[in-house]
């Protein structure tokens, strides 16, 4: 099985050029944060609430970025917000972004090109090798939405990621998309952590807003 | 954590008492699967004794509301105290759980 980092990953790279797609501002960092701290809570290492979040279990899960995040977490002597962690490893996206690029192309999902544009620039690009794991997750996600069921705990958090970075439209026609708009802000809503994150991408891209606005009248 | 359990016609009543979080909520989650397995398919959880719920006991919450709709039974709570109504409230489980105000409420939805 994929980490939500993995997954989240695979959903925002598009597979036909191999890149990462557009997204909203800071919404892959925030996802990834998000990933790596839901991962722990389904694994059962961290526990939050509505004003922190606290490890439960420092045994190792065996998976070295998790395992990794895990030790971070410890460094605190005392609980801090779900907030501050999504901060500080949105911060380290960049390094996470390559573990996890590394580890897809490891299990042979991607793999690395490099290519010259105008034979001078490199571009570095990941194209699918097997589209299988994103494919399956896709309709999962699709069928889940569309219908009336009640989602695991794993399909919340996926919502959740999709959702945060915007990727979720893709599966479904424009019309399709507008009818269940409100049924995915209702699961995404179901995992606290999902909302902090949903919440900082937010308040982040308000800032962004606010400041183009005010280089545009000046 | 204290889990206590009733019964009321085909509707199986718990009593979850203290704290919902990473430590008890296996115990929950584990009482609840078992009633399924068992051939459970109607649960009352009455929650009047249960002063905090973290995420992990959200996720039990979730994942019992699945189950049993899977089986083809039903979930319904009660009794939610302030605080637990809170966390709810903000999780926005009230699309996915039937919440009454009464155990006597939630077994009758069970029931049906």
């Amino acid at each position: 099985m994929l980490s939500f980092a993995e997954e989240i990953f695979l959903l925002a790279l598009d597979d036909k050029q191999g890149v990462i797609k557009p997204l909203p501002v800071s919404a892959l960092d925030y996802a990834l944060a998000g990933a790596l701290l839901m991962d722990l809570a389904l694994q059962d290492r961290i526990d939050t609430d509505l004003t922190s979040l606290s490890v439960t279990n420092t045994q190792p899960t065996g998976d070295p970025i998790l395992d990794d995040t895990l030790r971070d977490l410890q460094q605190k002597p005392e609980p801090q917000p779900t907030s501050f962690w999504l901060k500080y490893f949105a911060d380290q996206s960049k390094r996470i972004q390559e573990r996890v690029l590394a580890r897809l192309i490891q299990k042979g999902i991607l793999k690395q090109e490099n290519r010259r544009i105008l034979w001078v620039f490199e571009v570095r690009r990941y194209p699918l090798m097997d589209n299988r794991e994103v494919k399956e997750v896709k309709t999962r996600l699709r069928e889940l939405i569309l219908s009336d069921d009640i989602p695991d705990p794993r399909e919340v958090v996926l919502i959740n990621l999709g959702n945060a970075c915007r990727l979720l439209d893709d599966l479904f026609t424009p019309a399709e998309y507008e009818q269940v708009r409100s049924r995915i802000t209702a699961l995404a809503r179901l995992d606290l952590i999902g909302q902090e994150m949903a919440k900082s991408i937010r308040e982040i891209e308000r800032t962004m807003a606010i400041a183009m606005s005010m280089t545009m009248m000046a | 954590m204290n889990i206590s359990e009733s019964k009321q016609g085909n509707v199986t009543i718990l009593v979850a008492q203290g704290k919902l979080d990473a430590t008890s909520s296996p115990e929950l989650d584990k009482r609840i699967s078992s009633l399924v397995e068992n051939g459970t398919r109607q649960i009352a959880l009455d929650l009047a004794g249960l002063d905090y719920v973290s995420s992990a006991g959200l996720r039990v919450f979730l994942s019992a509301a699945k189950r049993l709709k899977q089986a083809q039974g039903k979930l319904a709570l009660a009794n939610l105290s302030a605080q637990v109504q809170q966390i709810f409230d903000i999780a926005g489980f009230e699309s996915i759980l039937p919440i009454f105000k009464t155990v006597n409420e939630a077994v009758d939805a069970c029931a049906i």
